[in-house]
């Protein structure tokens, strides 16, 4: 039998859970997050998945397999690490053999031609193999939720003469030149990097890097994954003036799109491969710059509200001044366009709030605006658990009363997160959080903004969502629209235990490609949930009864399966599954590649 | 005008780019209808040899009179600025643009000529001659020839300080994926770069589970880059200097190989680990820069160990948990395997006079270095004598009289047999002992203007010479003239000078005996005592060169 190290299974036992249902738990998500961090941590932890793996098919029964000799000859194994993109072998690769807690771990570069030669090994049997070197993504790691990404590591076997062909992806990159209308660099521009995710299967920004431009007007971003790109640059400053009648006019560089668009939908996306680099030129033309000054009224605090000026890329731009007395307020100059303008103040403890949204389309100075703050929208969490198995709640890390209502101060058996659309960061704005003075079974958002806003729903572990209103708005499937002012009806969220069990082979996958499984609930765009799987094999747990269109692939960062047009590519492999309370089914999916990635 | 803290710290983020300047510009020129009143600054920006206009360059003002008046003006292809509605005053006017140095007016090192505004002074036709930047750029190449990516550049410029030139301090800059790296609006001067970096497959199988131990045919890990200077050398001495005029870009590629990572321990006793705060490392990167590493310690009650450390000369210093920012020497480290780079015995004894109001308040002098890691204290004697007798690292130590200190209104000047001194202070030489003669007592001012035929002479170098060169480095007072030709000395040792103007003498080798003997000749000669005030006027003399 194979001897395991008992600290590193307790590890990889609740990151193992946490990937069966990626979209599960709090304590999942914290977990995964854990992964996610320093380098050291995320090397530990994904050595320590892999034994979880390995832990996982023994427990499926696999008596009587050869595993291994002790003290035995020694041989050497050998390999290639090579390009994924172009097969090109890849030279000065750090390759990393561990041994499983039996054998040391082996560190050894691969050579010019790629290849690799590992001598002195005395243990036959299974092995964790992985290749690093700066420019190349290893292994692959794939984003299973919002909050967390999970890489695999490559499993052999370690016996005399094995040659192994060790795959890495190779990064992309973008850079590009920024000029003005006489051909003249543009420098100190900021450039931003916006990569198009695909949050619950719909296409979102995100911002993913930051530069500013050199002497030579010139920005570049590396350590790039294959998918799709906007490049935004500016707003500048104001970087030249005209002395008119009037005084001075400003001028500066307006914010502008790869492809010249000021938006999203006008703007050109870049598509990247592996290992591809785009060369984006891009030229901007000077533009008067304006002036918005004007009071604020109703803000409720003694310090002034934070003023923001947001334009269509979803930006914030500017830098504001408040002159005294607080109330009034001037921006900095900012180049034409549509904007919304955003005012808050609140203080979370005294539970003092007060907003105010506008949008305008600046073609001129404006003066006098005025800006009347009224109290931020408070929408309360109710939240119902139904409880169908006897003593299930006991053993459960949430608390109930007898009554089956959760206790005020206590963890909550979900929460609710919304994010604004089109915002580009990756964290929601605005989360459930239950208060000591709340009253039993209630939680509330407070502070939130009016927009338009994604509600996504988290279940602990052990439960799933099967409703989630507020007022007439199914959360599950539409947006909730926060006016100004008015009233957001409380949300009503209903959880049940008696969720469904899914599992099933992934075929036509290399041997050690990675592979998520999703399941995506009929009619509705959200609450898709996602498995990595392991060894071939994914498993869902605590899905809600319905019909679900499955589906598997590579990589979910960049699959916007619920966008019509991307999900009518993979229909033909795509697998229907109806399930009731309590099944238990199975599914065999067959492997795709998302489009654009890998070839 | 002698540069502020704000200005030097443009000057050392030279390499930044044009510093974002407040764009709140215009609005205070255009408001109210009080045009005509307040005071003017306008002029055109120019290229500082072709006389050129330049466009797009970023001019901006400061106020020196600790009103918060900072505005931004970019010039259009007139090259032209303009400030205004301003109250009478003194200020600072810099300027930025694409390929030139981020500049003071008429700015020459930490000094530059201010702007004087106010009844009957004429600011409004100023000439902004503006200088080329230079830039250095260059890859990161590791033992393989690969590109080094994350690698920390250091730019180390080459300073004149009268005794000989010494490496300060600068910009530093990450290289990107392709091991590249550049600094630019470099002012021209002479440079070194230096290089540290990670070394990635280290990095990568560290906290990796099994053991670090390198069976045959493995790669060692257990391995560091040290610091590389341009282009492969180990020590500053030996580093390439690169020279750079005005508009020139130089390329300087650096190669670095890793060395094996040394492991210390060094015993020291924690009494209270409440007030424990962070272990750092510092090396040095040449003799007066040091940069805090990475390097990770561990600490236990008796021991602290350091892992992966290159060779170098280190300072392990511990900061206190106080609140009050305190730190504390732990140890001086000496792993280049030069012997004279190790601590020694070494003795720096004199005498200590002192102005006859606060003498008998003086009983100890304090030698002190860096930020105050170390501290060594010895009493003064009836006739102001002092011995320290200490086990001293290389470096700059400073000479502190704590009684003195009331407010910053002290100034000790220096003179020392055996040893270089700088403003800095003492420089010490591990075994080699030291003369000192030190004077302290209320430091001095001298206010003045320069004239010139009558008349205010603006950019002119002043300085205030020691009646003995040898103590110029030390005892000497430098400043330019202002726009009005007023000028400002501060800090000023008491004792004999004479203070000196010269036209164009920026562009001689002013620090040199040579150069200042030909004008103290004809110099004013004054007699500073304690805590005085000076004013003069002094006629500008012409270089000539």
């Amino acid at each position: 039998m194979l001897r395991r190290w008992g600290i590193v299974l307790a590890v990889s036992s609740i990151l193992a859970a946490c990937a069966v249902v990626a979209n599960a738990a709090a304590a999942c998500a914290t977990a995964a997050n854990a992964e996610d961090g320093g380098a050291k941590a995320a090397n530990g932890e994904r050595s320590s998945l892999h034994e979880g793996e390995q832990e996982q098919q023994q427990d499926q029964g696999q008596e009587g397999k050869p595993s291994e000799q002790s003290g035995g000859q020694e041989f050497s194994i050998g390999g290639t690490v090579v390009d994924s993109a172009t097969g090109k072998p890849i030279g000065h690769a750090l390759v990393v053999l561990d041994g499983n807690g039996r054998s040391p771990t082996r560190r050894v570069i691969s050579g010019e031609d790629g290849r690799f030669e590992i001598e002195g090994l005395r243990e036959i049997g299974e092995g964790n193999i992985e290749a690093h070197r700066p420019g190349y993504f290893s292994p692959r790691s794939i984003r299973t939720n919002r909050y967390s990404s999970m890489g695999g590591m490559q499993t052999i076997t370690v016996e005399p003469g094995a040659n192994i062909t060790i795959k890495l992806t190779p990064e992309g990159t973008i850079a590009g030149q920024v000029v003005d209308e006489s051909g003249e660099p543009i420098e100190g521009l900021t450039v931003q990097l916006i990569f198009e995710s695909a949050l619950e299967g719909k296409w979102t920004p995100r911002l993913q890097d930051r530069a500013t431009t050199t002497e030579e007007g010139r920005f570049r971003f590396a350590s790039l994954a294959s998918g799709r790109y906007f490049v935004l640059a500016g707003p500048s400053e104001e970087v030249a003036s005209r002395n008119s009648q009037r005084g001075h006019t400003a001028l500066g560089y307006p914010a502008v799109f790869y492809g010249g668009g000021r938006d999203y939908s006008t703007a050109s996306a870049i598509d990247l491969t592996a290992g591809k680099h785009a060369e984006l030129d891009m030229r901007l033309a000077l533009e008067p710059f304006f002036h918005i000054r004007g009071t604020i009224t109703g803000n409720p605090l003694p310090g002034p509200p934070t003023l923001k000026i947001i334009n269509s890329a979803q930006q914030q731009v500017g830098q504001t001044e408040y002159q005294k007395p607080d109330r009034e307020f001037q921006m900095a100059l900012v180049p034409g366009g549509s904007y919304t303008i955003r005012a808050k103040n609140s203080d979370y403890e005294k539970k003092v709030c007060a907003v105010f949204v506008k949008h305008i389309d600046l073609t001129r100075d404006v003066f006098g605006m005025r800006l009347a703050m009224t109290p931020c929208p408070v929408i309360p969490v109710d939240v119902h658990i139904e409880h169908t198995k006897e003593g299930q709640h006991r053993d459960s890390n949430y608390l109930v009363d007898s009554d089956g209502i959760l206790r005020p101060g206590q963890p909550y058996g979900a929460r609710v997160l919304m994010r604004l659309r089109g915002d580009p960061s990756p964290f929601p704005r605005f989360r459930s959080q239950v208060e000591k003075t709340d009253e039993p079974g209630r939680a509330s958002i407070r502070d939130v903004e009016p927009g338009t806003y994604d509600v996504e729903v988290q279940a602990l572990a052990g439960l799933y969502v099967e409703s989630a209103q507020s007022g007439l708005t199914d959360l599950q499937r539409d947006d909730l629209v926060v006016g100004e002012g008015a009233a957001v009806p409380p949300i009503e969220v209903r959880l049940r235990d008696d969720g469904a069990e899914l599992t099933g082979k992934i075929s036509g996958k290399d041997v050690n490609e990675v592979a998520v499984a999703i399941a995506i609930p009929e009619g509705t765009d959200r609450g898709a949930k996602v498995a990595m799987a392991m060894q071939g094999q994914y498993h869902f747990k605590n899905l809600a009864p319905g019909n679900y269109r499955m589906v598997a692939v590579d990589r979910v960062d960049d699959f916007a399966y619920a966008e019509r047009d991307v999900m009518g590519k993979y229909l033909a492999k795509a697998k229907e599954v109806t399930l009731r309370p309590n099944d238990k089914a199975t599914v065999d999916l067959e492997f795709a590649r998302v489009e654009g990635g890998e070839p | 005008m002698m540069a502020g803290g704000r200005v030097r710290g443009l000057l050392a983020g030279i390499a930044m780019g044009i510093v974002a300047a407040s764009v709140v510009a215009g609005t205070q020129t255009t408001s109210g209808p009080t045009g005509s009143a307040g005071y003017r600054i306008a002029g055109v920006a120019m290229d500082a040899v072709s006389g050129q206009p330049l466009a797009r360059a970023e001019v901006s003002i400061e106020s020196q009179d600790g009103k918060k008046v900072q505005e931004a003006y970019a010039t259009g292809t007139d090259g032209r600025f303009s400030f205004e509605g301003l109250t009478a005053g003194r200020y600072t006017l810099l300027a930025g643009r694409r390929g030139y140095v981020k500049q003071a007016y008429k700015g020459h090192e930490q000094y530059s000529t201010a702007i004087v505004v106010g009844p009957g002074l004429k600011t409004d036709e100023l000439r902004f001659a503006m200088k080329l930047g230079a830039s250095i750029a260059g890859q990161v190449l590791d033992e393989r020839g690969d590109a080094v990516r994350n690698a920390r550049v250091i730019l180390l410029r080459e300073a004149t300080t009268g005794r000989g030139r010494r490496l300060t301090g600068g910009a530093s800059k990450y290289t990107n994926d392709l091991g590249a790296y550049r600094f630019g609006h470099l002012n021209a001067g002479v440079y070194v770069v230096a290089v540290t970096a990670r070394v990635w497959y280290a990095d990568v199988s560290h906290g990796s589970f099994g053991s670090a131990e390198a069976l045959p045919g493995d790669v060692d890990t257990d391995v560091v880059y040290p610091v590389t200077f341009y282009p492969a050398a180990m020590d500053a001495d030996a580093a390439t200097r690169i020279p750079v005029t005005g508009g020139e870009n130089v390329t300087a590629n650096v190669s670095i190989a890793p060395a094996r990572a040394r492991h210390i321990t060094i015993e020291h006793q924690v009494s209270d680990w409440k007030n424990m705060g962070a272990i750092t490392v510092e090396q040095y990167i040449a003799d007066d820069v040091a940069e805090r590493t990475d390097i990770l310690a561990s600490v236990s009650d008796k021991e602290i160990e350091l892992e992966g450390v290159p060779p170098g000369r280190f300072e392990v210093v511990r900061s206190e948990w106080n609140g009050k920012g305190e730190s504390a020497h732990v140890a001086s480290l000496n792993l280049t395997g030069k012997p004279s780079d190790d601590p020694a015995e070494t003795v720096i004894r004199g005498t200590l006079e002192v102005a006859s109001e606060v003498r008998e308040r003086v009983t100890t002098v304090k030698l002190v270095y860096g930020r105050g890691e170390r501290t060594y204290a010895a009493a003064v004697r009836a006739k102001g004598e002092f011995e320290f007798r200490e086990e001293l690292a290389k470096g700059t130590y400073r000479i502190e009289v704590p009684e003195m200190v009331e407010g910053a209104n002290d100034a000790v000047g220096i003179r020392a047999e055996g040893a270089d001194v700088t403003r800095a202070g003492v420089e010490v030489q591990p075994g080699r002992d030291v003369e000192l003669k030190v004077v302290a007592g209320l430091a001095a001012r001298v206010r003045g203007r320069v004239v010139k035929n009558g008349a205010a002479a603006e950019g002119v170098l002043v300085a205030l010479v020691p009646e003995k060169f040898e103590d110029a480095n030390n005892l000497m007072r430098v400043d330019q003239s202002d726009s009005d030709g007023s000028f400002r000395m501060e800090d000023v040792v008491p004792g004999r000078y004479r203070l000196i103007a010269v036209e164009d003498g920026w562009d001689g080798d002013w620090r040199s005996a040579e150069f200042l003997g030909r004008f103290v000749g004809r110099g004013k000669e004054v007699e500073i005592g304690a805590g005085a005030v000076i004013t003069t006027e002094i006629e500008a003399q012409v270089s000539g060169k």
